[in-house]
């Protein structure tokens, strides 16, 4: 597979298929508009006009603006994963959504666009805030948008668990329907469109030099910082006023510039233009697909959801012919250089948060509130009754935790990557894909098969990750992106059955949300187990995890079997995982934050550091757990949720203090 | 408060209140006053919290000796029977008779708690209610009725099958126009393009319809040239719940009757 693939040809190819799609879908209509004009007839007519074919027109304006816009977000942070979706621009502008139709739906009256555009930028300058900590490079500005999002993510499910009858329209939103009833929003959009390209034009020039890298760039003359700014700034505009008109269409802002780049595109402004052309024409095809089966099944589809289930599968085919650009110096990401004050207390420490965790834990299992709402600490006589029902989700949560946060050391360490965790590299996506599997073939019924099909779902998206990734294990980028696309599928196909109106699907949100209030004592003792035994046995592989990091020619000198060793730590990361996730959810950020924390700590020996982890992740849980139950009483919150509601700040602090350090 | 039901469906907790024997704990009562309206939830009645996070704790404090659940909790009931005797009653499945499902449901739940002759009653006044409408309804020129929730300014829910708008509108024998497939609940999503199916339909929005919705229908040129639009056939009924029972039914026929008299009166 040496020859590259030319984005003419593709695109060629794809025309063509839009072609004959378009004239499928429009020929009855077309042919009818000259027969005679029954009253029938004249209706058909004005669907044909106001709503087919602005639809057509309004498929290759998103296309081609979330095109533009990733390729600009591509160029300027020389990342393939940069992208409108992954830089949290659509996750901000859904949340915002949610919260007004929730708590001030009387603002609509100013336009769901503004208030849509006013979270997207919100959410895009934290993480551009974040990520100015360490000077925009480009795997911690990823790191911030996926955090970001997933926590913009975490904030609308909490919206609609509590709120749910009134945010169906949220989820139609968040899939991206394309349907339209007037010429009106298709010409709002082109206008836009049209204005955002003229500086667009103008930073051409100027984001082409990035490509000679900054320090040239920089000797010509060019302010890069500024550029990049700037460059980002439109890039997230053109996104929002695509995802403010039609909704979260995934995957395209990603897919159609990694598919330009596939064929060697060497000038910016071609490989800007052609991204275009590529997003206008895959989401025509995919759209006028979509059009042509609701038409015959009578369901409703959004096309949102359908590009991302689609377009992840795609990407992660092409993965294995992807050449990542070199990066330039600037960018290497050094998490694991020496520290500036190795410390060497990792035994009191430990000891210390374990004495912390014990008593936290014995004041958080007696704090709860009466049933007239009022706060109190547990008496012995009441424990009989009381306990039963608070000890196992205590006991899960804090179970569950500490495998996460294990896990994501272990990850980190073998992925040689500050960014790996279980819920970015796809593992607990791949979890989710495994329960909505099982819910919507079998029922809910099956609560043994649910849990078994959790743990092969893990397992089956660690080895796929694997696989795709295998061959150059250097390349960080491509371990992320295929976590990311399985993530995105994830995703897509629950926003699809969603929006599909399934009662499966309520219970597949419940169970994505992390709710570990109906966990039975047995499974709770059962996870705590097991983290403590998979903790003992990954303290076994610490010299590995030592040495791994240091890089394949010094861990082979060393004598370390780098393959054998590499594979047997993932699995033992997927194996935690896929036993957590089914307890906790896909969505803790534990598993990416406990060891961020334990780095910072100045921890360098393996065993404590994997202790440490393991400490931080189940007091967090515990904490977590204890706030779900009491906060909102008599409501009870999913834990996963609160602890990614806790654990996300912790995290962006932690993410900037490091890049402070540096 | 000791030996009351809990009641972890709406649609089960509506009947018992209009049996007369409220239910001691509902899920998200906070929700009630927008959802279902009528008939009103008494103060007392606690919140059990959300349907898809129980708060087994309180639930266990309340000590219930029923716990009345839908199909949908089924995978919790070996938790529902440590705290007391737990039973499951579907409004759902789809039957022959209007109402049926819906009736028998209401049968079963009654005599769960013992309050077969309250439901005797209230079936006799539902029925009385029925009759009056009809006899009111056959008096006006009669056209399908649409009914709809506006979920965004370009997308809206239509109703069939065993949902309890089309299930009402056959009990009191309007002709629904939406013919098209449904959801296991009824209901199925479309875009308003979709909509314009009928010629002579009468097109009734539940509320609440968002500001941004009517503003955006109105600029419509597809929206204005609706037949229902042109000739003025649409408008709005209060919140009706729409996974509701019985009463919601009866609900649902009273506000109906008085909107379309105003309207085809």
């Amino acid at each position: 597979m040496k020859q590259a693939l030319d984005p003419r040809l593709l695109s060629a190819c794809l025309f063509c298929l839009a072609l004959i799609l378009v004239s499928v879908l429009l020929f009855r209509p077309v042919q009818d508009l000259f027969d005679t004009q029954t009253l029938d007839q004249t209706f058909q007519n004005l669907i044909l006009v106001h709503a087919t074919l602005p639809r057509l027109v309004m498929c290759v304006l998103c296309g081609a603006g979330l095109g533009i816009s990733g390729a600009i977000l591509q160029q300027v942070l020389r990342n393939p994963l940069a992208a409108p979706d992954t830089l949290a621009v659509s996750a901000g502008a859904r949340l915002a959504l949610g919260f007004v139709s929730v708590f001030a739906p009387a603002l609509f009256g100013f336009g769901r666009d503004l208030v849509a555009i006013a979270g997207a930028i919100m959410s895009t300058a934290i993480v551009l805030i974040i990520a100015r900590a360490r000077r925009y490079s480009p795997l911690s500005t990823i790191l911030a948008g996926l955090v970001v999002s997933l926590y913009c993510g975490a904030l609308a499910t909490i919206l609609v668990l509590a709120k749910d009858r009134y945010l169906v329209g949220l989820f139609i939103w968040g899939s991206g329907s394309l349907s339209q009833q007037s010429w009106q929003p298709t010409l709002d959009l082109g206008i836009r469109l049209i204005i955002t390209m003229i500086p667009l034009a103008l930073l051409m020039r100027p984001l082409s030099v990035l490509d000679a890298g900054a320090e040239l760039a920089r000797g010509v003359g060019v302010r890069v910082e500024r550029i990049r700014l700037y460059a980002i700034g439109l890039a997230v505009l053109l996104a929002t006023f695509v995802t403010s008109a039609v909704g979260v269409i995934g995957f395209i802002g990603l897919a159609a510039p990694a598919l330009v780049s596939f064929g060697r595109v060497k000038r910016f402004p071609s490989r800007c233009i052609w991204s275009g052309i590529m997003g206008a024409l895959i989401l025509l095809v995919t759209d006028v697909c979509v059009q042509l089966a609701a038409d015959r099944t009578g369901t409703f589809i959004p096309t949102g959801a359908v590009t991302a289930v689609i377009g992840s599968p795609l990407l992660l085919l092409l993965l294995s012919r992807m050449r990542t650009r070199p990066h330039q110096g600037e960018v290497s990401e050094s998490a694991f250089r020496l520290q500036p004050s190795p410390r060497r207390w990792s035994l009191p420490v430990c000891m210390a948060i374990g004495g912390v965790l014990a008593g936290v834990t014995a004041l958080l299992l007696l704090l709860g509130r009466a049933p007239d709402g009022s706060w109190y600490l547990l008496r012995p006589e009441a424990f009989p009754d009381v306990l039963p029902w608070r000890m196992p989700r205590m006991l899960g949560a804090a179970g569950a935790g500490g495998l996460l946060a294990t896990a994501g050391y272990i990850l980190q360490r073998v992925t040689h990557n500050p960014m790996a965790s279980p819920e970015i590299m796809g593992v607990s996506a791949g979890a989710v894909l495994g329960a909505a599997a099982t819910l919507f073939l079998f029922g809910s019924g099956y609560t043994l098969g649910l849990t078994a099909s959790t743990v092969i779902g893990s397992f089956l998206a660690l080895l796929f990750v694997l696989a795709v990734s295998a061959r150059r294990t250097a390349a960080p980028e491509r371990i992320l992106l295929a976590g990311v696309a399985l993530s995105a599928l994830a995703d897509a196909l629950v926003g699809l059955l969603m929006a599909g109106g399934s009662p499966s699907a309520v219970l597949l949100l419940a169970w994505m949300s992390g709710s570990s209030g109906g966990i039975e004592l047995a499974a709770a003792a059962a996870t705590t187990t097991a983290a403590v035994m998979l903790l003992g046995i990954s303290v076994l592989g610490a010299r590995w995890l030592k040495i791994l990091p240091l890089g394949e020619p010094t861990a082979m000198s060393l004598g370390v079997p780098v393959l054998s060793s590499r594979l047997l730590l993932l699995v033992l990361a997927a194996v935690m995982t896929a036993i957590a996730t089914p307890v906790i959810g896909p969505i803790t950020f534990v598993g990416l934050m406990a060891p961020h924390a334990v780095r910072l700590s100045g921890i360098r020996s393996v065993p404590a550091g994997l202790a440490l982890s393991a400490l931080v992740g189940a007091l967090l849980m515990i904490v977590a757990d204890a706030l779900a139950r009491t906060i909102a009483f008599p409501i009870q919150l999913p834990t996963g949720i609160l602890a990614s509601l806790l654990a996300g700040p912790i995290l962006l602090y932690l993410i900037a203090q490091e890049g402070r350090q540096r | 408060m000791q030996g009351g039901v809990l009641s972890l469906d709406w649609a089960l907790a509506e009947t018992m209140i209009a049996l007369g024997r409220a239910p001691a704990g509902v899920v998200a009562a906070a929700d009630w006053k927008r959802f279902v309206v009528e008939p009103e939830l008494p103060e007392q009645t606690a919140d059990l919290g959300l349907q898809q996070e129980l708060n087994f704790e309180l639930m266990a404090a309340l000590k219930p000796d029923l716990i009345l659940f839908s199909p949908f909790l089924e995978h919790q009931k070996l938790k529902f029977d440590r705290i007391a005797r737990s039973e499951k009653l579907s409004v759902y499945d789809p039957s022959e008779e209007p109402l049926g499902q819906r009736m028998k449901a209401s049968r079963d739940l009654a005599f769960l708690i013992g309050a077969e002759s309250a439901l005797e009653d209230f079936l006799r006044e539902l029925e009385t209610l029925r009759e009056d409408v009809k006899m009111r309804l056959a008096r006006l020129k009669q056209r399908p009725v649409l009914m709809v929730t506006f979920i965004d300014n370009r997308h809206a829910r239509v109703y069939s099958g065993s949902s309890l708008y089309a299930d009402a509108m056959a009990w009191l024998g309007l002709e629904n126009a939406w013919q098209g497939d449904v959801g296991y609940f009824g209901y199925s999503t479309v875009g308003l393009e979709d909509l314009a199916t009928q010629e002579n339909v009468e097109l009734i929005a539940v509320e609440p319809v968002q500001p941004d919705i009517s503003h955006a229908l109105a600029e419509s040129p597809l929206w204005k040239r609706l037949p229902f639009v042109v000739s003025g056939h649409q408008g709005s009924i209060p919140p009706v719940f729409m996974f509701g029972s019985l009463p919601s039914a009866a609900r649902f026929a009273k506000l109906i009757v008085a909107h379309l008299e105003e309207r085809w009166g």
